[in-house]
């Protein structure tokens, strides 16, 4: 598989992704899916910098599946990230294969209506939604911040949601 | 194996704070011991039974943050006295301190511990380059 690793983070390329995930899963470049951040020409450079000596492509949504499918054939090995669990669903429906699981690490920007579900994620009723749409579409959700935590399932995490 | 950060002031507590951003606390444990105005005997008497209270469970090792200041030369004291159960380290920083960590949760073995520590430390140390303008090739990136 050429995507070793696809993540949700809203802190995209940062120190828990290049010391920590790196070790565990070595990859040679980093794809960057988002709209909001491909039109982000100063923040484009300093992923660029984050990525260090990393490959890095950054791509909207819609050049998203047309770059994992480059990606999947390539012999090379992939980090996909990006910085909502809702782009991951507008990915999966246009047919874009990230290897069908999922990582959900930094979700802690500033968002309407969020509960803190502990870890460093805050997830909101629309991200509540995606991640349904996800799991009912086959995708293996894996809320793990450092690869030393151990793995939170969306289920248990939509209980503690609810019950909030 | 265990791991001690000795510094001056609170710099141990907050590398050992910022660790917990990058590695789970239940990893590894970590130490921190600070040089205060409490004076030179109070830290001593806290480095000593911080590092001797560790050395049942395995080897320590010992990060200091300034070569020839008081954490270290209490540390290297406590070294002397330990040699086959305490290694010191000095200029430690933040990439050192969590490639330390990492290796300390899977290995007992202080030369490999402490190889890492100086590989991690040196490599840490750069300054910023501009980045090149405009995405990577693309036959680059997935070829």
């Amino acid at each position: 598989m050429a995507v070793v690793l696809a993540r949700v983070d809203d802190r995209v390329i940062h120190g828990q992704t290049t010391t920590r995930w790196m070790a565990v899963k070595p990859a040679d470049a980093i794809l960057v899916i988002s709209d909001k951040i491909a039109a982000d020409q100063l923040r484009c450079k300093v992923l660029k910098a984050a990525a260090g000596t990393l490959k890095l492509g950054i791509y909207t949504l819609a050049q998203g599946p047309q770059a994992l499918e480059r990606a999947q054939a390539s012999a090379k090995k992939f980090f996909v990230i990006s910085d909502s669990i809702r782009n991951f669903m507008d990915l999966t429906k246009a047919g874009g294969d990230y290897g069908g699981v999922l990582n959900v690490g930094n979700l802690n920007a500033t968002r309407e209506g969020t509960k803190n579900m502990g870890n460093t994620v805050m997830l909101n009723d629309e991200d509540c939604a995606a991640l349904d749409e996800l799991e009912a579409a086959g995708i293996d959700i894996q809320f793990q911040l450092l690869p030393d935590d151990s793995v939170r399932t969306w289920p248990s995490l939509k209980a503690k949601y609810q019950s909030m | 194996m265990n791991i001690v950060v000795a510094s001056h002031g609170t710099l141990c507590e907050g590398l050992v704070n910022a660790l917990e951003m990058m590695v789970s606390a239940d990893t590894v444990s970590i130490i921190p011991v600070g040089l205060d105005d409490r004076g030179i005997d109070d830290f001593r008497g806290r480095l000593t039974r911080a590092v001797e209270g560790l050395l049942s469970s395995g080897p320590t090792l010992i990060m200091s943050d300034l070569i020839g200041g008081t954490p270290y030369n209490e540390s290297l004291a406590l070294m002397l006295g330990h040699p086959e159960q305490i290694r010191v380290v000095t200029g430690t920083n933040f990439p050192m301190l969590i490639e330390v960590a990492v290796a300390a949760a899977g290995s007992d073995s202080l030369d490999e511990v402490t190889r890492v520590a100086l590989e991690a430390g040196r490599n840490g140390v750069s300054s910023a380059d501009l980045p090149a303008d405009g995405p990577d090739d693309e036959d680059d990136l997935f070829q």
